[in-house]
Order: C-alpha cells, then structure tokens, then sequence
C-alpha cells in the first residue's frame, strides 16, 4: 500500500492565488507584482501579448520557477515552500509537447501514473478514464511520432490530467489547433470545470477564451492590468453603454430626440444608423426606446454595442512587448 | 478528490472495431486481479513493478524496442560466433592439445567492451540530454519522481543493457573457458573490469549531459564523453591483455590491498557522479548541495586512508605527498565549483537546515550556499591534508618533515587561489548572479598567473626570467611542487610564505561571508501542518487492492 499525499482536504479557500508575484531576469520585469485569486471549478483565462509574463507565472505556480518575490499558492500551498504537495494537486501543460517518440499513447500515459506514485488498480481505472475522456482509444497502441498535433495535444492533456488533480494549468493549450480540435478542447476544458476542476488557461485565441472562461486577466509587460469577467473590465473601462438605433427614415430627428434624454451623450448619425452613448443600467435604454416609439418613430433595430474579449484587449493594452 | 469517472466524455472519435476491446487486449488496461493463472502473474508482476523505478520501465520500453539497440545486439551475436569459427579454424588442429582460451578471449574482450564502455554510455547520454533538451524534463520535474530518481532510472536501464550484452557472450566465455588456458578468475575479473569501467562512464555520461542545457554546449560534451571514452577503452584493453590475460593477475596483499583501494575511489566517484547529476537537474527549490558535501567528505576519508595505507605499506613519503597534492588539487575543483552555487535558498530548503546551535555548530558547512561551500573546501581541504601530514609524523616514514611541510604549502596554495578566486567572483555574482563559468574562469585565470607572474616581475626588474627557484616564486605552484618532490632546501621558507598569504586572504573571506552565516528561523506554514495532519488522519492509499 504506497499512501500518496494529494488527497482531498476540507480548503475552501481559493484553489490558485498569486500574491504580490514578481520575478525579474537581469533586469526584466518578466512578472511584476501580479496577484489574482481563482476560486474552485472556475476557469480563469490568462492573456496577454508574447512576453508578457504569463508563461513564466505559470512556471512559478506549476514548481518550475522561483519568483523574485511574493508567493504563488496552490490549494493554500505555496509552490515555493512546499513544492512536493503542490506538484501532486497539479496538471501542468506547457506550450512544448514534450513527448517520448519511441512509445505509444498508453505507454507514455502509463509512465506518467507511474511517477505520479499510481499502482494497480487506481492506475488502471485513471488510464481508461483519460483514455476514454481525451477520445485516444482508437489511437492507444499508435507510436506517438505518428500523432497529429489535435491528438498530442490532446495526449498531453490526458497526461496533466492523470493523477486527477483539482488544479490545471494550461499554457496555450489551442495554440496551432484547427477550428475542430479547438471546439473539442473547449468542450473538454468546460466539462473539466463542470466536474469542479479550478483551470488556469492562457491563449492567444481570445474568442476562445471569452467562451469558456468565468473570469480573464489581463497582463502586459509583467504588470496585471485587468481581472474580472469580460463585462466588469468593460464596465470599468467605459462607464458608459454604447446603443445603436437603426431607424427606417429620418433618423437626424430621432437623433434630435435622443440627445434630448439627459443621460446620452456622444450622438452620432450615419445614414440611419445612430450611435449615442448612455449610463450603464436598463432604465435609461428603455426610456429612450419608448420616446422614439411615442415619437413615431421607426425603429429597426435597438441593440447595445457589446465589446467583445479582443475590443477589451485592445483597450487595456497598449502593444508595448519587453 | 472528485469522481472523474462520472465526467461527461466529450470526445469520441470514429469507432474501430479492431481496437473495440481495447482494454480487453491491452495489457496496460487489464485489471491486475483477474482470475486464472495469468491474472496470479499479472498481479505478482504488479506487485514487483510498483516498487521499479517509473524511468526504468520507460526507459526499457524504449530503450529496448529502439533501433540502435537491435542492430548493436545482433551485430554483437554475429560478430561473436564469427570470432569463434575465426578462431576455431586459425587455431585448428592444435586447438585439441594446446590451450588457447586466453587467444579467444581477448577477442570477446573487445567485442564486449565496445557496446559495453562505448555504446551504453553514450546511449545513457543521450537519454539524459534529451530529456533537457525536448522539455520532458519538466513534465517529469512536476511529478512525484525525484531527479535522483531520474538519474538512478537512466543508470539502471543502461545496467540492464549491459546484462542483455553480456548474456549474449556468456556462451562464448563459456567456450574460452572449456579450450583451456584461462581460468575462472581471469574471466570474472575481466567481466568484473568491463562492467565496473561501463557503469562509471555511465554515470559520468549523466553527470556531462547535465552540465549544459543547449544543444551546441551538448555536442561539445558528447565529444568530451567520446574522448574519455576513446581513452577508457585503450587503459582498459591495456590492462586486460597485459595484466589478466597473461596472468599477472595478483592476488597477494599487495593486490588485494590496491584492488580494494581502486575500487573503493571508483565507488565513491561513481556515487559522486549520479548525485552531482541528480543535484545539477533537481528543482530550484531543492538542497541541491548538502548530501554532495557528504561524498565530497566520504572521498577523502577514503582518500585519506587509501594513501595513509600505501604510505605505510612502502614507508615512502612521496606516497604522502602524492596524496596531499591530489587532496589540493580536489578541493580547489570542488571548491571552485560550491563558489557557483546560488546563495538564494528557498524557504523550503532553509526551514530543513539544521535549527539548533549545537546542529549549526556541527553541520553549518554542510549548508547550501557559496560561503558555506568556500568554507567547507577550505576546512575540510586543510584537515585532511594536515591528516596526510601527521600520517608522517605519526608512524614514523623517513623524511617525515616533508610531507607536513609539504601539507602547508598546499593549504596555503588552497586558501591564496579558492580565496582569491572567490573575492573576485563575489561582486559580479551580486551583479550577474551564481553561474559555475565564472568561478571557473576566473580560478584557471588565477593559477595561470601565479605560474606567469613571478617570471614577469623578473623580467621587468632583472631584465630576463630567473632560471633560479627561490622565495619570489611562491606563487609558481608548478615550480614550488616540482622542487618540493625534488626535496629543495628552500620549500621551508616558501610554504611559510605561501601559509601566510594564504591565510591573509582567507581571513579577508571570512569578513564576507557573515551574511551567509547568519542564522535564520524559518517557521512552517501553518497550511502545510494542516494538510501533514490530514495526511496522517486520512491517508489516500492507491492500491491495487
């Protein structure tokens, strides 16, 4: 009977937390005072420009690294004191692949178990979970050097996912995946998050994210600019709601009307389309929708102008890379 | 821990009904208690796997199922019944009266040492450098395996190569023997050579694939390997064609003694290897350097008693003076190389140092750091050679002064170059941070200017280098050694000098090593206490039960 010691315990603080994070090579600021908190079964997306930090948080978090200053907490377990505790609650995924050529899907899995201290039946059950859950089974027996990249992907998440870990770590997991397998890889990151699993995930592919992500953070040249859902970082970037009104005729009085309602500003027209921007909140939209229709106006279309995950991107960072 | 079994499966790719049944066929997916005879050995055969190392039963699979594997296997089974048919018809008719073993087995001895001291290392080199290389390292950094596990997998797997070689010619060494001319000792002493010579190349192969991490500083590593190689193969072939095939083979005291002597010093170097290999890899959070301070003490007790032993035997102080030369030369290595080592350590690493006065009295040396490992070079350095010194003294060897004359002055030559070395080292370490190049450079620089400098100070105040030893060449470690075997009258006056320059400088170190030394309580996170205790109330256990 070989006792492991990543067994479940009563925490119910956050699952990941970064405190004051820093680590500096030379004299780059690779992380620069980063602290965020992810709490259990949620996925927080991690984004940012190449270099501008996220890889190397990761490193830190997931044991690689050591950080200048500050902590980075697994489970409530610093990854710089407590290295060996942290590694076992842990599914890390760099960005490399890092496979064995000369073995195949379920042997490279196998050996994972193994150093990750599985025996006998336990081993068993995990390897035709991940098996299953990844969809290698058809592919068990192949040679790894004859994987498509969607597949080693894939195989490398079976790895990270081995010892059932309640922590993932995911750098660029989509990276260089076509449309498909970035669904499927979606679909697997969503259910690993429906099961209670706390994913830390970064990518490039913002669409991605703003999908399967509760939360995002932004950073940029080892500073952490943003955190929070996609909305709280619109709301706290612009106060203010953007509306568009596409009207069918006369859209310079519906204008008029509009920048009538105390709370617009901004009002633009082009053709029939009128843009105005308005305090955040359902009251004024409907008061401004019901003075058009009171007015006879033609409504067509009446929609707020969401910003996507890239709008907000683009807003937070500035492009600077180090 | 969550029950993943009841996660939704996402996936599913096209169905193949060949591959159906997977874990059916599979043997990997079969469960260990299945009933029959063949369910009784799978779950033996689990029982005795749990305990193997993980990268040994990786590194088997791979290792043996590569190519490079088969093709050197059967070209070995090839090329050993083709030196025996060779032999056979070349030594025909009189091969029935005359003994002809040891022709034959001198052949196998070169068809065994090639795969055996060329290919196993260099395959073992491979694999670790790989390992960095391709970035697996990391994926098995972040599991439960220990980089000391790593290395000990890597060498277990080219041990296991070795066997399935050597199991290749144990029919024709079984052949040898029945031809006559060689007896069992000269068999088992020259398998014994191969396989010892292997596995130190083989660990020393680890310890290179270590010691730089990118591809270019790699090649030139496996070229080192290649040349030690090349050597260790014409020593070794020496060896046994001069010494046990023509049975010279001594098995008196004398024999026994050097024997044990040499294979003690291999042992400690083999042991030496592995952990600096494993120490080299380990994660940055790790002790990296204490246990490698406890061999680096256990190779020079055995040292110590090696050279006090033959120094005895032959009452040759020469004997001693050898051993105190090489116990210099050791240190000033090893300490040049503890100066590269990261004065950060981990909080982790910190709260596992000894906490109590009479434990940092006692073992303060054996803490990690640069500091620390100057001091421990120096002190430990300096008694064992002042041990070699005393040896003299003790036991009475003729011309006992020497060897304790001969201990000063290369303590002083330790402390004026590691000393040295290291105030030069301190201040582009706080810029530049602790690699293991600088304090290299800077003490090969160091000894290649005590050797220059006196012959230039001459030449600029006399006009021409002095072709005379005397006083003003006591940093000329090179001259001062050679006089000093040659028993020159002046060596006294030099080692005094030396002594006391060196003990200058290693005093001027001790001012700066008081950061390093100060101590520092480090508390355990109240986190980590909880999680020991549920660990000891609830224990997970992952059986096969």
């Amino acid at each position: 009977m070989i006792a492991t010691t990543y067994n479940a315990t009563s925490y119910a603080g956050p699952m990941i937390e970064l405190n004051s994070l820093c680590r500096t090579f030379g004299t780059t600021h690779a992380v620069d005072n980063v602290s965020f908190a992810v709490p259990k079964g949620s996925v927080f997306g991690y984004i940012g420009p190449n270099g501008a930090g996220k890889t190397t948080s990761m490193r830190i978090l997931s044991t690689l690294e050591l950080p200048t200053s500050g902590e980075a907490y697994i489970e409530g377990l610093s990854s710089v004191n407590d290295p060996d505790r942290v590694r076992g609650r842990l599914g890390f995924m760099p960005d490399g692949f890092g496979t064995y050529s000369d073995t195949n899907c379920i042997e490279y899995l196998d050996f994972f178990a193994r150093s990750y201290g599985l025996v006998g039946r336990e081993r068993t059950r995990r390897l035709r979970w991940v098996i299953d859950f990844t969809g290698l089974r058809p592919l068990a027996t192949k040679p790894m050097r004859g994987l498509s990249k969607g597949m080693r992907q894939r195989l490398c998440l079976g790895r990270a996912l081995i010892h059932d870990p309640p922590v993932l770590v995911l750098d660029e997991p989509a990276a260089g995946l076509d449309p498909r397998a970035r669904i499927e890889l979606r679909q697997i990151i969503r259910s690993l998050a429906a099961e209670g699993k706390t994913i830390l995930i970064s990518s490039h592919i913002l669409t991605e994210l703003a999908e399967m992500c509760d939360r995002v953070g932004i950073i940029e040249r080892g500073r952490l600019l943003a955190t929070g859902t996609v909305g709280e970082i619109r709301r706290t970037l612009q106060p203010h709601r953007e509306i568009i009104v596409r009207v069918a005729s006369d859209a310079a009085r519906a204008a008029e009307l509009i920048s009538q309602h105390e709370q617009t500003k901004d009002v633009k027209v082009v053709d029939s389309i009128i843009r105005f921007s308005i305090d955040d909140g359902d009251a004024p939209q409907i008061e401004i929708l019901r003075l058009l229709c009171d007015a006879r106006v033609d409504v067509l279309e009446y929609s707020p102008c969401d910003h996507s995950l890239e709008d907000v991107f683009l807003q937070v960072t500035k492009g600077h890379v180090q | 821990m969550s029950d993943s079994a009841s996660v939704k499966m996402p996936l599913e790719l096209h169905s193949d009904p060949v591959l159906a049944d997977l874990d059916e066929e599979h043997p990997l997916l079969r469960d260990t208690d299945r009933p029959g005879w063949w369910g009784w050995i799978d779950k033996q055969s689990e029982q005795v796997s749990r305990h193997l190392n993980p990268i040994l039963i990786k590194e088997a699979r791979q290792s043996l199922k590569s190519r490079q594997f088969a093709v050197t296997f059967f070209l070995l089974l090839i090329a050993s019944w083709f030196w025996m048919i060779i032999g056979v018809v070349t030594l025909a008719p009189d091969i029935y009266f005359v003994p002809s073993g040891a022709d034959l087995m001198s052949g196998y001895y070169f068809l065994l040492a090639i795969p055996m001291i060329a290919m196993v290392p260099l395959a073992a080199h491979r694999s670790l450098a790989a390992e960095l290389d391709e970035g697996t390292y990391e994926l098995l950094a972040i599991t439960r395996l220990t980089s000391m596990r790593i290395v000990t997998g890597k060498l277990g797997s080219a041990v296991l190569q070795m066997l399935v070689y050597f199991a290749a010619l144990v029919p024709c060494f079984a052949f040898c023997y029945l031809l006559r001319g060689i007896d069992m000792v000269m068999i088992g002493t020259t398998i014994v050579l191969v396989f010892g010579v292997s596995i130190l190349l083989t660990t020393f192969g680890l310890l290179l694939a270590t010691v730089v991490q990118n591809r270019a500083g790699q090649i030139f590593t496996l070229l080192v390997l290649l040349g030690v190689i090349v050597f260790s193969e014409f020593l070794c072939g020496a060896f046994v064609l001069e010494v046990i095939m023509r049975q010279q083979i001594f098995w008196n005291g004398e024999g026994v003694v050097f024997t044990l002597l040499f294979s003690a010093v291999t042992v400690s170097c083999m042991v030496m290897f592995v952990r600096a290999a494993a120490a080299r890899i380990a994660p940055i959070t790790e002790n990296r350097s204490t246990r490698l301070r406890w061999i680096m003490f256990a190779q020079q007790l055995i040292w110590i008693a090696s050279i006090a032993t033959l120094a005895l035997w032959y009452s040759e102080e020469e004997v001693l003076q050898f051993g105190i030369m090489i116990l210099g030369g050791y240190w000033l290595l090893m300490g040049t190389l503890m100066l590269g080592e990261s004065s950060e350590l981990s909080p982790r690493v910190l709260r596992t140092l000894p906490q109590t006065t009479f434990g940092r009295m006692m073992m303060l040396w054996f803490s990690p750091g640069p500091g620390t490992g100057f001091m421990f070079a120096i002190t430990t350095g300096c008694a064992g050679m002042l041990s070699l010194g005393i040896v003299a003294l003790m036991f009475g060897i003729r011309n006992a002064t020497e060897p304790i004359t001969f201990a000063f002055l290369m303590m002083g030559y330790l402390m004026m170059f590691l000393g040295g070395s290291r105030l030069i080292v301190l201040p582009t370490a706080w810029r530049l941070g602790n690699t293991f190049a600088i304090p290299c450079c800077v003490t090969a620089a160091m000894l290649t200017l005590g050797v220059i400098a006196p012959s230039i100070f001459m030449a600029i105040t006399t006009g021409g280098p002095s072709q005379q030893y005397g006083l003003q060449e006591f940093t000329n470690w090179m001259w001062t050694i050679d006089r000093s075997f040659s028993r020159s009258t002046s060596i006294e006056a030099v080692a005094f000098i030396t002594f006391l320059s060196g003990g200058v400088i290693f005093i001027v170190n001790l001012f700066l090593l008081i950061r390093e030394f100060t101590y520092r309580r480090v508390a355990i996170p109240a986190r980590v206490i909880a999680d020991s205790q549920s660990d000891k109330t609830e224990p997970l256990t992952h059986s096969a039960d």
